[in-house]
């Protein structure tokens, strides 16, 4: 006397040594041990880490990772080269081209000071001194 | 056999990609997933296929697995999505998996044990294989792995009153059978 699964079982035992080796097969390519992976975090600390924030969260990581790189290349693609002669003005400008700006600019300045009118001198304030200093002459004084 | 999905598995140390527990738990399963898929689609290099994606995908996506303890079933469920997917690519019209029926509650939930007599072996096997396949699955993981009615439903992605129906009509179809027989 069997039971429904045993008789099940029992009907496809003929593929239990193509089953082993499939799954020795699986686990070989296909689990990803933690362990070798980490064999140079000497501290504890620094394996919970790896386990807990990074290993676990690889998948989203690199997804991350992937967005920023495609980010970056758009990026670069929109700006595209940057013309060389926009680069290159302030440094080929002749040094003559500088010098005359700078005269013109002296002398600009000087004519500015000469027909400007002298500044009037500041007249002294009305009251000779802050509010709170002046006395009134028929102010109570006390002794 | 309830208490084949209470038995100690080692999901903790296969959640941390540990080979040794991975082992331990495709060992343990792939028997019974082989023959569910096999006799699902009757073919068996396709089954050791379907197997082997099966374990694969296991391994990548055991973070998606929300109870430890719904280990089996999960594991079940990933085999028959992989059963459909097939069923799908070869005929894509049908898909005898899926079939919609009217639910109606079991008259005959009886779970128990049901002893085979060794002359009556033949006739069970030939009988689960004559089933429509969407019965046969229920059959298939009420015995190999006695998951409860709602894990089957999660399983086969179907009602739970589904599986009660289905369970039932299959059952009784397989001891008329074996009472002609004898």
């Amino acid at each position: 006397m069997k039971t429904p699964r045993e008789l099940l079982l029992a009907r496809h035992a003929g593929a239990r040594m193509r089953l082993d080796a499939l799954r020795r097969e699986v686990v070989a390519e296909h689990v990803c041990p933690l362990d070798a992976l980490e064999p140079r975090l000497a501290s504890g600390g620094l394996t919970v880490f790896w386990r807990q924030f990074v290993w676990s969260g690889r998948w989203a990581w690199s997804g991350l990772a992937l967005a920023w790189v495609t980010i970056l290349g758009l990026h670069l693609a929109a700006d595209g080269p940057v013309p060389l002669t926009a680069r290159s003005v302030p440094a080929e400008r002749p040094a003559g081209d500088l010098r005359l700006a700078l005269t013109e600019q002296a002398r600009l300045r000087a004519s500015l000071l000469e027909s400007s009118p002298p500044l009037a001198p500041q007249t002294p304030r009305r009251g000779g001194g802050p509010r709170s200093e002046k006395r009134l002459p028929n102010s109570p004084t006390t002794a | 056999m309830a208490m084949l999905e209470q038995e100690s598995l080692p999901i903790a140390a296969a959640r941390e990609g540990r080979p040794e527990a991975w082992d331990a738990l495709f060992r343990r399963y792939q028997m019974p997933l082989y023959a569910y898929v096999c006799e699902l689609t009757g073919d068996g290099e396709a089954s050791l296929d379907i197997v082997q994606e099966t374990f694969i995908s296991a391994a990548r996506h055991v973070g998606s697995l929300r109870a430890d303890h719904k280990f089996g079933s999960w594991l079940f469920g990933i085999a028959h999505q992989k059963c459909l997917q097939r069923w799908r690519r070869l005929r894509p019209d049908s898909i005898p998996l899926e079939e919609v029926e009217a639910s109606e509650p079991a008259a005959d939930p009886d779970p128990s044990e049901w002893l085979i007599r060794r002359e009556q072996e033949e006739a069970f096997l030939t009988g689960v294989s004559q089933l429509t396949p969407a019965h046969r699955a229920v059959l298939l993981l009420h015995y190999l792995e006695d998951f409860p009615l709602e894990d089957i439903a999660a399983v086969t992605n179907t009602g739970v009153g589904t599986v009660k129906s289905r369970l039932h009509y299959a059952k009784r179809a397989l001891r008329q059978r074996l009472e002609r027989e004898s």
